[in-house]
C-alpha cells in the first residue's frame, strides 16, 4: 500500500508499479481493498495518495514560502513531487522534510533562474534552522563593555546556536524584503551579498552585511580570536565598534572567553 | 470522577494547542481545563514552540498526542523517537501519552499519515507485542486512538471496535475514543457508529476526541476543519451516558478560527453531557440497516 501511495501516475498505474508489486503482488486492488457503496477500491486508495501529496507539499510550502511564491502553485507542486520521489521522508517529523531541497534544486533540469532559485532555497532553509535552534543565552552589551581593551585581540566570542551566515551570489534578502513588504522586486541580477540570520526573543532577524564584517563574523563563529578574525584587514576602530553594536543588538554572541 | 482502570482523572474540556493561538494564550491565559499537544511539533525544536509549551505546561494540565509512533508497522520500533517522547512527557508532566491505531510507513520511510491496518489475528498479535514494549519503555500505559479510515482490507477478520477492544485487553493500553473518527469511518465503510460506541470497553477509555470533518459526497475526510456536527454530538452523548465523565478534547487543525471560537466549541461538550436523553440500549437492527443504506 505504501508503494502505491508514493508512486507517481494514476492509482491504477501506481498499483501496477514495480515498487508496489515488489511490496505485495496486487495487480487487482480489489483483491486487497474492499469497495465501499460509493467508491471502487482504487478510488479509495486514491484518497490516501491525494492526502500524501497535499500534506507534504504543504509542509514544504511552509518552509519555503518565497520559493513557492516564485514558482507559482503548479510549478512548485511539480518540483515538490519530484523532490519527494528522490528524497521521501525517513523521519517521524515533517520539520526537516525540506532539508535536502536546496541541494536537490541544483540538479533539476530546465529550472528557470537556477542561480537565484538555489540561493533563495539556501536562505529559506537557513531560516527554518534558525527558527528551530536551541535557545542560548545572549551576551549583553554590559558584559562586552567590561572587557578590558587590551584583552580584545585574544578574545574568542562564541556565537549563539541560532545564527547562520551566508555568502550569496544574488540579492536574496532584498528580494525577500520586497515580496514581504510589498515593495518593488529588485532585478534578479547576479550580485554578491552577505547575510546573517539570527534570532532574538524568538524573533528572526535577517541582516545584510558588508563583506569585511561578514568575513570577520564568520571567522569569529569558526572559533578564531578577534585578532585572528580581523587579520590583516584594515578596519577602523569605529567600524569594529559599530559591528559589535549591531551584533550585540541582534543577539549574535552568547559568551566571550578571554 | 474517573471510570477508567488507571484512575486517570476527568480533566474536563480541553483544546489542542496550535501555533496560531500562541499569542492569545500567552497574553490572556484563557480558562481552559487542559491542553493536548501534538508531540512531534515539540520534539526537535528549541524555538518559540518550546517556550510556549513550557509556559502552558506550568499553568495547565497537558496530554501528549502523537501521530508518528506507527504501532502497526512491521519496521523496528523507533526507540530514538520514544526517547524524545519520554523526555517531552517528563518535561511537561504529561498526564498520559497517546497515539493512533495505525502504521505510518515501512522500510524506513514515513508517509506521514495514519494508515489503516488489516484487522486480523496476525496483526493483533503483532500490535499487542509492540504496544507492550512501547508502554514498558515509556513506563506508562500507552493510549491509542481509533483512526479515521478510507479503505477496508479484504483480509480483515475483525471489526475495528472488536480489534481495538481486544488489543486494549491484551496489551494493557488505554483507548482514546474519537467519536468524530467513528462517524467518519462509519460513513466511509457503512457500519452503525452506535455499535462501535457500545462495543468499546468503557473502563479502557481515558479520553474522547471531538472534531469537525469535510463531507465529499462519496466519502468523508477527517479534516478537523469545522464545527462538530450534530450526529457526532449524539455519539458523544451516547459515550458519556455509557462511560461517564471522560476528559474531552476538541481538535481544530484547518481553517482554524480564533481561540475563543475553538474553546466555545469544546465547552459545548458540557451541555451535551448535561442534556437529558434516553439511555442507549443495544444497537438496534434498524439503525444498522439505515446506515448500510446511506
Amino acid at each position: 500500500m505504501q508503494a502505491a501511495i508514493l508512486a507517481p501516475g494514476t492509482a491504477a498505474e501506481a498499483v501496477a508499479s514495480e515498487a508496489a508489486l515488489a511490496e505485495i503482488a496486487m495487480p487487482d486492488a480489489g483483491e486487497m481493498i474492499l469497495p465501499s457503496r460509493t467508491l471502487e477500491p482504487l478510488e479509495r486508495l486514491d484518497i490516501y495518495r491525494g492526502m500524501y501529496t497535499a500534506r507534504l507539499r504543504e509542509a514544504l510550502e511552509v518552509d519555503y514560502p518565497a520559493l513557492a511564491g516564485f514558482f507559482g502553485e503548479k510549478t512548485f507542486a511539480e518540483l515538490t513531487a519530484l523532490y519527494l520521489r528522490h528524497c521521501p521522508s525517513r523521519s517521524y517529523t515533517l520539520n526537516r522534510l525540506g532539508d535536502g531541497l536546496p541541494e536537490f534544486v541544483q540538479g533539476v533540469e530546465n529550472l528557470p533562474r537556477r542561480g537565484f532559485v538555489c540561493e533563495l532555497a539556501r536562505v529559506e532553509l537557513a531560516m527554518t534552522q534558525v527558527v528551530d535552534e536551541t535557545e542560548t543565552p545572549v551576551l549583553e552589551v554590559e558584559t562586552i563593555a567590561k572587557v578590558p581593551g587590551e584583552a580584545w585581540p585574544s578574545a574568542r566570542l562564541q556565537p549563539v546556536a541560532a545564527l547562520r551566515l551566508l555568502a550569496l551570489r544574488y540579492p536574496v534578502n532584498a528580494y525577500l524584503n520586497a515580496i514581504w513588504d510589498g515593495g518593488p522586486v529588485p532585478k534578479l541580477l547576479r550580485k554578491n551579498t552577505w547575510l546573517a540570520i539570527s534570532r532574538r526573543n524568538y524573533v528572526l532577524i535577517r541582516t545584510d552585511m558588508r563583506r569585511p564584517a561578514f568575513e570577520t563574523l564568520s571567522a569569529l563563529a569558526a572559533g578564531k580570536t578577534l585578532g585572528e578574525a580581523i587579520g590583516n584587514r584594515r578596519i577602523s576602530e569605529k567600524n569594529i565598534f559599530a559591528w559589535f553594536r549591531d551584533w550585540a543588538g541582534a543577539g549574535v554572541f552568547q559568551s566571550v572567553a578571554l | 470522577m474517573s471510570n477508567n482502570r488507571w484512575g486517570y482523572p476527568d480533566l474536563g474540556f480541553g483544546v489542542g494547542l496550535r501555533s496560531v493561538h500562541f499569542s492569545h494564550i500567552l497574553e490572556h491565559q484563557p480558562p481552559v481545563d487542559w491542553f493536548e499537544i501534538l508531540s512531534e511539533n515539540y520534539m526537535d525544536t528549541g524555538g518559540r514552540p518550546l517556550y510556549v509549551l513550557d509556559f502552558v505546561a506550568e499553568r495547565y494540565p497537558v496530554v501528549l498526542h502523537g501521530v508518528s509512533m506507527s504501532v502497526g508497522s512491521t519496521d523496528p520500533i523507533d526507540f530514538e523517537y520514544l526517547r524524545k517522547l519520554k523526555a517531552l512527557a517528563k518535561r511537561t508532566d504529561a498526564r498520559w501519552v497517546s497515539d493512533h491505531l495505525c502504521w505510518c510507513g515501512v522500510s524506513g520511510l514515513n508517509v506521514h499519515d495514519l494508515l489503516p491496518m488489516p484487522y486480523t489475528d496476525e496483526s493483533l498479535g503483532h500490535t499487542v507485542e509492540r504496544v507492550r514494549a512501547i508502554s514498558e519503555y515509556l513506563e506508562r500505559p500507552l493510549v491509542l486512538e481509533n483512526p479515521s479510515t478510507y479503505v477496508e482490507f479484504a483480509s480483515s477478520t475483525w471489526t475495528e471496535w472488536d480489534f481495538l477492544g481486544r488489543l486494549a485487553e491484551e496489551s494493557g493500553c488505554g483507548i482514546l475514543l474519537d467519536v468524530n473518527n467513528i462517524y467518519v469511518s462509519s460513513f466511509n465503510h457503512g457500519f452503525d457508529p452506535n455499535v462501535y460506541v457500545d462495543s468499546i470497553p468503557g473502563d479502557r477509555v481515558c479520553q474522547i476526541h471531538l472534531a469537525g470533518h469535510t463531507h465529499k459526497g462519496t466519502h468523508i475526510l477527517d479534516t478537523h476543519s469545522d464545527h462538530v456536527i450534530e450526529r457526532v454530538w449524539d455519539l458523544y452523548r451516547r459515550a458519556y451516558q455509557r462511560m461517564g465523565g471522560i476528559s474531552t478534547l476538541l481538535e481544530w487543525d484547518e481553517s482554524i478560527p480564533g481561540f475563543e471560537v475553538v474553546h466555545a466549541e469544546a465547552l459545548k461538550a458540557r451541555r451535551y453531557r448535561q442534556a437529558q436523553a434516553t439511555p442507549p440500549g443495544p444497537a438496534d437492527r434498524r439503525e444498522i440497516e439505515t446506515y448500510a443504506a446511506v
